[in-house]
Order: C-alpha cells, then sequence, then structure tokens
C-alpha cells in the first residue's frame, strides 16, 4: 500500500490533537463528515489507532475538523496590560485621551 | 473521474441511524426484562410493569402480561394513577384494595372492573431525576407487605441506572437534527466543488483539495467558506490575486 511521506507521524499528531482536546472519535468524525469527508466512523477509529492509512485528502479534512472543533472551544482567559486597566476604570463616556 | 462515492456517504450515515433504531429496541428489551425480574422477585405479584416516562408520556412500557397493560393504558388515558403519582412525587405508592382507595378514584373504578385489586408502584430515579416507574400488579386485596416494597425499590435502583444509560428520545431527537445539520452542510460542500469546478476547471479531487487549503490560509470556518461560494460571494481564486 503506497503511503504519502511522514504519514505514520501525521496519524499521530492528529490523534494527539483529539486526545488532548478531549473530543470523541464520534464528535470528530460528525464534523469531519459534514465537510464532505469520505470515511466511515469505524474506518476513522481504525485510522487513529494506527490499522489502516488513509489517502492524504482525507487526512487533511479530519485534520480541519478537529481544528475547526478546537477553534469553537471557548477561548482560555487573557491577561489584561497596564493601559487595558487604566482604560476599563476610565469609563465608556470619555473622549480621546491628550 | 470517478463518479461521486455515494455508497460510502449513505453507508455512514446508516450506521449512525441504526444506531438510533438499535438504542430504542433494546430499551424495550430492557423493560420488557425488567418487567419480568419484578414479578419473579415479588411472589404475591399476579403481572409486573416498567414505564419510562418523559414529560407526563410514557416513552417505553414493559409488561408481563395484557391486565398489566390495560392497568397501565388507563392511568394514561385517565390521566391518574398510582405509577403516574409515584413518577411524579419520586415516592412509592401502595394500594391495597382498588374497590375501597379514594386516591385515584376514576383508576381505581376502572381497575378493579378489569380484576387488578392491589398495587405496588415505585419511581425509578436517575440522581434528581424521575424516568419511569415499576410496578407490581394482584388480583388479591392487600398482598403486598412492606418487604415487598423494600425489595421493588432496591431493584428499582439498580433498574434505573441500566435506563439511564439508554438514550432517551430527546437524546435521539438531538443526534438526528445534529446528522440533518451535518448532512446540509456536506451538501453545501458538494456544490461549492462543483461551482469551482465549472469556473475554474478543476476535477472533483482539485476541488476539495483547493477548498481545504483555501480553508486552512484564511481559517475560516470551512461551512461558511462554502456558503460564500455558494451564494456568489467567494471570491475565485483569480478574483482573490487581483
Amino acid at each position: 500500500m503506497t503511503t504519502f511521506p511522514f504519514a505514520e507521524q501525521h496519524r499521530t499528531l492528529i490523534n494527539a490533537a483529539i486526545v488532548e482536546s478531549g473530543f470523541t472519535v464520534g464528535e470528530v468524525w460528525l464534523r469531519y463528515f459534514s465537510l464532505s469527508g469520505e470515511v466511515d466512523e469505524y474506518e476513522i477509529e481504525a485510522y487513529l489507532a494506527g490499522l489502516i492509512p488513509l489517502p492524504p485528502l482525507e487526512c487533511d479534512l479530519l485534520a480541519l475538523a478537529v481544528n475547526e472543533l478546537i477553534d469553537d472551544l471557548p477561548p482560555r482567559q487573557r491577561a489584561p496590560f497596564c493601559d487595558d486597566m487604566i482604560r476599563a476604570h476610565a469609563g465608556p463616556a470619555d473622549g480621546p485621551p491628550e | 473521474m470517478d463518479p461521486l462515492p455515494l455508497s460510502s456517504e449513505l453507508g455512514a450515515t446508516l450506521g449512525r441511524i441504526r444506531g438510533l433504531v438499535l438504542t430504542q429496541e433494546s430499551a424495550q428489551h430492557a423493560v420488557d426484562l425488567l418487567a419480568q425480574v419484578a414479578r419473579e422477585t415479588t411472589p404475591s405479584a399476579f403481572g409486573a410493569g416498567v414505564s419510562l416516562i418523559h414529560e407526563s408520556d410514557r416513552v417505553s412500557v414493559g409488561a408481563t402480561d395484557a391486565l398489566v397493560r390495560t392497568a397501565d393504558d388507563l392511568q394514561y388515558t385517565l390521566g391518574e394513577g398510582p405509577c403516574l403519582t409515584a413518577w411524579s412525587t419520586r415516592s412509592p405508592i401502595t394500594i391495597r384494595d382498588t374497590s375501597s382507595d379514594q386516591r385515584f378514584p376514576g383508576w381505581s373504578t376502572e381497575a378493579a372492573k378489569a380484576g387488578v385489586r392491589s398495587c405496588l408502584s415505585v419511581p425509578l430515579l436517575r440522581g434528581r431525576e424521575s424516568i419511569g416507574a415499576m410496578k407490581v400488579y394482584s388480583t388479591m386485596p392487600g398482598v403486598f407487605d412492606d418487604a415487598d416494597r423494600a425489595r421493588l425499590e432496591n431493584l428499582a435502583v439498580a433498574a434505573a441506572t441500566l435506563l439511564g444509560h439508554v438514550q432517551t428520545t430527546e437524546a435521539s431527537t438531538r443526534i438526528s437534527s445534529e446528522l440533518r445539520a451535518s448532512l446540509r452542510s456536506r451538501d453545501l460542500v458538494g456544490v461549492a466543488k462543483g461551482i469551482l469546478m465549472q469556473r475554474e476547471g478543476l476535477t472533483e479531487y482539485e476541488a476539495a483539495v483547493a477548498l481545504t487549503a483555501r480553508a486552512r490560509a484564511t481559517r475560516v470556518p470551512f461551512s461558511q467558506l462554502t456558503a460564500d461560494i455558494v451564494n456568489g460571494q467567494g471570491g475565485s481564486e483569480e478574483s482573490e490575486a487581483r
């Protein structure tokens, strides 16, 4: 069976992203399916477990599905800067600062 | 170019739907089995039943015989009865004699006519949620004692745990609406691919690769990207380069 370069490492990294983000294979598959992925859920599971290879386009659609799910997660809280604090306390009805 | 591998798409979708049908079947199987177990653990019972109730409607019902089914159906046509009350108040209900009990006058009268003289009903509780009721019936008055009630309550704990894991209709509605949304989104991808094929002289595979590359470069969600192309707002590669 022909595989593309670094296919095995690609699979490992996709799987790691899924595991780290906490999505189930079912959730990932549904998104992948809605992006026009052709492979069924059991085969995706087999691919992620390293049992079968997938064509490059299917791997990329899977990666896209995982990334979109990750992008949809609520963002982590960010730390404000000093001037963010000053602006926040200045009130909403102030004019441009001199 | 290969024709669209439709069988694979349908296979994937059917796999999902088949899963839902199976869970409905296994819910029915589970309530039937639990009704049998309830009768076998209550020697003085004539018959037993298990109902899964969701918003005052029965979702699934298991019964050991026709009399149980009749007594159960009466509760839902009359809108009153021991199981509905056990379910809604989350506490067990014992009726020693249907010919004299006054709590559910309509149901008691009809049940007595059908041949049911006593009844014991316990709620199926899962956490704070009441998911149904388990009951035993007898054709003789006053046959159920505290030991029967304690045993049935214990059994109800195990039954509720099992049935809580069976998907309710609410969960399957949610999944099938997700599936519908997914099919709609997939359909849009197909149309967008077709537009790119026509406009830019690509094969289907090349169109899919181009779409993936574009989603990746712009980080616009795929569904929005394809919707824009279908609505005529998505620029071609050439117009974007200009």
